[in-house]
């Protein structure tokens, strides 16, 4: 073995930071973002939901087909919706709030902390899964895993559903406003220090990430405290500029306290063409700092290169730097840091529906429970208890297990499958998270009905099948569903899986065809039609499990 | 069979009764032929990860300097009287107690302000430099011990798991697999999260349909969710056979710990597998919350907060941890490790907090570690300024290779293959043969003159011993600003020059690297 030394000192492998990387199989993609011109059909109008929304239904599917593909992506991007207010579902204990009604705006309540938190992660599921067809609820989750705070650590609803509310009514606006709110909302005062930080010994915490983070990024260490793009002094600079906010008790306003701001000049660094801020309104001072940062180029290019790592891919190369990057950041600033006309640039683009760039961002969990409830057109409640009840049973909780927690990333990085080179979204597939996806898969394929404390949900498989083209023909049951659920097409060897799945023991196509046509012809059949599901199940069961289904 | 009694057998004299139980008072020579070493593939080597930067000055506190400390830091330091005390002029932070003991019972080797020489403060770049072993300006994509695994099972995951390799060859607490076991491509290894019960339960996966993949980027993120899937079914098993094998833990500390310690419990899992036969290696466990900007202690001048907590946790968790293998008689098996992506500042805060800094203390945990402190109390200026930092005594890679040469004999070229270049040899794990506990090089092999220098410079003159010499200047902040001198020396004095006309007037350390010792000394430029 000794001998077979493995070279771990390569340039592969080592190499100096800010060189970008090459793809890991050495591909290169022609396609910028010039707009697409290619064909526009199942296959691309499939990419773009999967990837823009939280998955269609079949209907869905069928509908964008019939859009031009101007309107398809007009569509995607029309979002206005307001934020629905998260209620008590079952806490009698809420001295401010019935059961009904939301504690929203009450004050802060130290016995219903927990209860009011989970209202507000089920009522965040039941936007995502809820969501109509628009990119809306995807770009909050992006700006919630770019501009982070952490509900345990804010512990205090009002404050994190405030910044909720934020994050999704801003989320395709304007970066710079919203930069602005997000400097002194409630919740990031709290979670980043931004609350502590005052004149005299400033706690340093928010201008840090806002710098490294939330703006212009951090690149190569390029000297000693200097990483490019900003220095460990203006770190130090930016805290002071951002001394003397405080949130309140009971209300997500804040309020800018004078004796508490530094009003010294303060100077960066050549990074920033070494300007000085000091601005004899001390209140308007943090807006300053936003707007110095995002002068520089770099800001736009990092806020892209998240979007683009969101939507399309974790590999970023040189050519997709050039052809992409830069120009979606041409855009950002040319539109005065308005989210949509990038975001419209990329869906529109030939890069984005390059075949290279289908069916391969390996599913969050959020992604892969909320696409399989939306792909079924499962049904949730509409009475309050059943409706949160089931939205947290079976939406927050799954994604928890898997390590993925609406309103706590695990950093203030956000999840590491966003950020974390080389293994990026190859994080959400583990030892850990498998199993659950497996769990989920069987659990509704299996059980007849879905049960929780207050909700009682059905899985209906034969409406279902009864979508598809030709639902007596079992290989064309099985090629519809396969397309349908699955981003990429099955070989043959695949297809005999999973009808070895719908017919097993032997059974043959004609007993499926059969049972099927017996089933439309007298659905009262009780015996007959419980034939039928549980083949149809196992078939389904087998395409949940599929490798396959954790890709989009 | 116990070492005291081994000892007693023997009939050894009392100095070397001492090592037994003992600590072993600096420079005194080690009977270290008497060290039981496990075979090396059956060592195991337990991490554990301070997330967020762990506070070193509140840590292992330098009593020597407590009144300098009280000038930067009065509101998040520990009163002197809570101080645990190892030596008289340094102690750990009063959560440490079950540390205190294994210091005692000569288990804990300590070293004194570990970093790197461009510290990073961002979290996530310096863990990544932690992990990955690499320069501060260089991206590496593997962790230090997925090359350590890798370089010995380079077809890992083809016929993996098989007889000879059953369990994973890595275990990692949390959501994926730690970037410090990333190999070249591939983790090396598996994650977990044990049940609410803390119990290893794997769900058996039913996925099937399986063909070659295109070859596209979908197809190669299709090969790896295979994989995943593939491989937790075929390790689900043997983990909860060799869970179950561990059977009820002996150790009565595992139940003493304070309620709601986030750490025990991956450790008693750890405790539980080794207890049951398992041949991984290496076990990576974490605690977050080390980022404490804010309320490390609950109000000024008290000795109770968020970073007491946290330590006790620690502290509770190895110490039951120790407790567990020597209990089983597995204690030869392991020497544990902690780890943080940096320290914090000097100066605390308004808000009873610190925020990033440098260099900080590491434990190295076991009966197999030489017990002692490594390296000397950082010495704290009088006025300290919101930048100031420690300078780094030991580069964390030294500690890393060290480790992989005596834990897990690896060595000559393999080893500076693993850790991408050549590192200063640090004496930590007990050996047969060699002789001493490495301390750190007397002051006299170090002389700077004049000091205070003003701008036309000055000389250093050190004592050079055999080996490898690196000999930097460190600003205040911690950052190496020259490296006067880098190379192969021999014992011999050796002088170099220090050219002030870059440097402002301030606080500066010089550091010499020598062989395997080391000093820090103060050095001021005033123009």
């Amino acid at each position: 073995m000794d001998t077979l030394l493995h070279n771990f000192n390569t340039k592969d492998q080592v190499r100096p930071e800010g060189v970008i990387p090459k793809r890991r199989n050495g591909l290169l993609i022609e396609a910028g973002l010039e707009k697409y011109s290619g064909t526009w059909g199942r296959k691309q109008v499939k990419h773009l939901l999967s990837r823009c929304t939280f998955g269609p239904n079949m209907q869905d599917l069928s509908r964008f087909e019939g859009l031009s593909f101007d309107k398809a992506i007009d569509t995607i991007l029309d979002f206005n919706e307001t934020t629905p207010l998260p209620l008590n579902y079952n806490n009698q204990n809420d001295p401010y709030a019935k059961i009904g009604e939301t504690w929203v705006g009450t004050p802060y309540a130290n016995n219903s902390v927990g209860q009011r938190l989970n209202s507000f992660m089920a009522r965040w599921f039941g936007n995502i899964v809820g969501s109509e067809n628009n990119v809306g609820e995807k770009m909050t989750l992006f700006w919630h895993n770019h501009f982070v705070t952490q509900i345990n650590t804010v512990r205090q609803p009002n404050f994190s559903f405030s910044y909720y509310k934020t994050l999704r009514e801003n989320a395709l606006g304007n970066f710079k406003t919203f930069t602005e709110k997000i400097t002194i909302d409630a919740a990031m005062l709290k979670y980043l220090n931004g609350n502590e930080n005052v004149v005299g010994r400033p706690n340093e915490n928010f201008a840090r990430e806002i710098l490294e983070l939330f703006t212009i990024g951090k690149g190569p260490q390029i000297g000693p405290g200097n990483y490019t793009n900003y220095t460990e002094d203006d770190v130090v600079s930016a805290a002071k500029v951002l001394t003397g906010w405080r949130n309140l008790r009971d209300t997500s306003e804040t309020k800018y306290f004078a004796a508490l701001h530094d009003r010294s000049v303060k100077q960066f660094s050549s990074a920033f063409g070494n300007q000085t801020i000091q601005n004899a309104n001390g209140e308007e001072e943090y807006k300053d700092l936003i707007a110095m940062i995002l002068e520089q180029d770099e800001t736009a290019k990092h806020i892209c290169r998240k979007i683009y790592r969101w939507f399309v891919y974790y590999e970023i190369d040189e050519q997709t730097e050039n052809n992409v990057i830069a120009p979606m950041a041409d855009i950002f600033r040319e539109n005065k840091y308005e989210i949509k006309p990038v975001l419209k640039a990329l869906f529109s683009s030939a890069h984005f529906f390059d075949n290279w760039n289908i069916g391969c961002v390996i599913k969050s969990p959020m992604d892969f429970i909320a696409n399989i409830y939306r792909n079924i057109e499962l049904e949730f409640p509409d009475d309050v208890n059943g409706q949160y009840s089931a939205w947290l049973a079976l939406g927050v909780q799954y994604a928890a297990v898997q390590e993925m927690i609406l309103g706590e990333p695990p950093s203030v990085a956000g999840w590491p499958a966003m950020h974390q080179a080389p293994s990026y979204h190859r994080f959400w597939i583990t030892s850990v998270s498998a199993p659950y996806r497996a769990v989920l898969g069987d659990y509704l394929a299996g059980v007849e009905e879905i049960k929780g404390r207050g909700f009682t949900l059905k899985f209906k498989e034969l409406a279902l099948a009864e979508k598809t083209s030709m639902p007596s023909d079992p290989n064309q049951l099985i090629k519809d569903l396969s397309d349908f659920f699955l981003p990429l097409e099955l070989t043959e060897l695949q297809l005999e899986y999973l009808k070895s799945n719908l017919l097993p023991d032997d059974l043959q196509d004609y007993q499926w065809t059969a049972v099927w046509t017996a089933y439309v012809n007298d659905p009262d059949n009780e015996e007959n039609t419980n034939i039928v599901r549980y083949l149809l199940r196992n078939l389904l069961r087998a395409i949940f499990n599929i490798a396959e289904y954790n890709l989009s | 069979m116990k070492r005291r009694d081994f000892i007693k057998t023997t009939g050894l004299t009392s100095s070397a009764v001492m090592l037994g139980g003992l600590n072993v008072a600096k420079g005194a020579p080690i009977f270290e032929q008497f060290a039981q070493l496990a075979k090396a593939e059956d060592r195991k080597l337990i991490l554990i990860f301070l997330n967020g930067g762990n506070d070193g000055l509140n840590t292992l506190i330098p009593i020597d300097q407590y009144g300098n400390l009280v000038n930067a830091r009065a509101n998040v330091l520990m009163p002197e009287n809570t101080i645990l005390k190892l030596k008289d002029d340094v102690g750990l932070n009063p959560a440490m107690q079950g540390m205190k003991e294994l210091y005692d019972e000569g288990k804990l080797h300590i070293l004194q302000s570990v970093g790197y020489p461009q510290p990073n403060f961002s979290h996530f770049r310096s863990t990544d430099i932690w992990t990955s072993a690499s320069d501060s300006n260089q991206v590496v994509g593997s962790g230090w011990l997925g090359r350590e695994i890798y370089s010995k099972h380079p077809t890992y995951p083809t016929n993996y798991p098989n007889t000879d390799f059953a369990d994973p060859l890595s275990i990692t607490y949390g959501p994926f697999v730690s970037p410090t076991c990333q190999g070249p491509s591939l983790g090396m290894g598996m994650a977990i999260t044990p049940n609410n019960q803390g119990e290893i339960d794997i769900y058996n996966i039913n996925s099937g349909g399986i063909d070659e993949a295109p070859n596209t980027p979908a197809g190669v993120e299709l090969d790896y969710v295979r994989q995943i899937i593939n491989q937790t079914q075929l390790y689900g098993d043997t983990l909860e056979s060799t869970f179950e094998k561990g059977g009820t833990m002996k150790s009565r500390k595992w139940e003493q710990a304070t309620d709601g310690n986030r750490l025990i419990g991956q450790l008693q899992v750890t405790a539980k597998l080794i207890a049951g036969g398992s041949k991984t290696r290496v076990f990576v466990h974490s605690l977050g919350g080390f980022d404490t900007h804010a309320n490390q202690v609950q109000a000024a001048g008290d000795v109770e907060g968020a970073h007491y907590n946290l330590l006790r946790m620690v502290s509770e968790s190895v110490s039951a941890f120790q407790d567990e293998m020597k209990l089983q008689n597995m204690e030869d098996k392991v020497v544990g490790m902690t780890f943080s992506e940096f320290g914090r500042r000097i100066l605390s805060n308004a808000s009873n907090g610190t925020d990033h800094g440098s260099a900080a203390p590491m434990f190295v945990f076991g009966s197999n570690v030489i017990p002692d402190i490594q390296g000397t109390n950082p010495i704290i200026p009088s006025k300290v300024t919101v930048q100031d930092n420690l300078p780094m005594q030991f580069d964390f890679r030294s500690i890393y290779a060290s480790l992989l040469k005596d834990w897990f004999e690896v060595e000559g070229d393999a080893l500076n293959n693993i850790m991408l270049g050549e590192f200063q040899h640090l004496d930590i794990i007990k050996k047969t043969g060699t002789s001493a506990v490495n301390t750190a090089l007397d002051s006299d092999s170090l002389n700077i003159y004049p000091n205070p220098m003003n701008g036309s410079g000055g000389n250093v003159k050190v004592m050079t011993e055999s080996g490898m010499t690196i000999i930097s200047l460190y600003n205040a902040r911690g950052q190496e600003v020259q490296r006067l001198f880098e190379g192969n020396t021999i014992s011999a004095s050796k002088e170099v020059r220090i050219n002030t006309n870059e440097l402002q007037s301030g606080n500066y350390h010089l550091r010499l690297q020598t062989g395997n010792r080391q000093i820090v000394k103060p050095v001021k430029v005033v123009k």
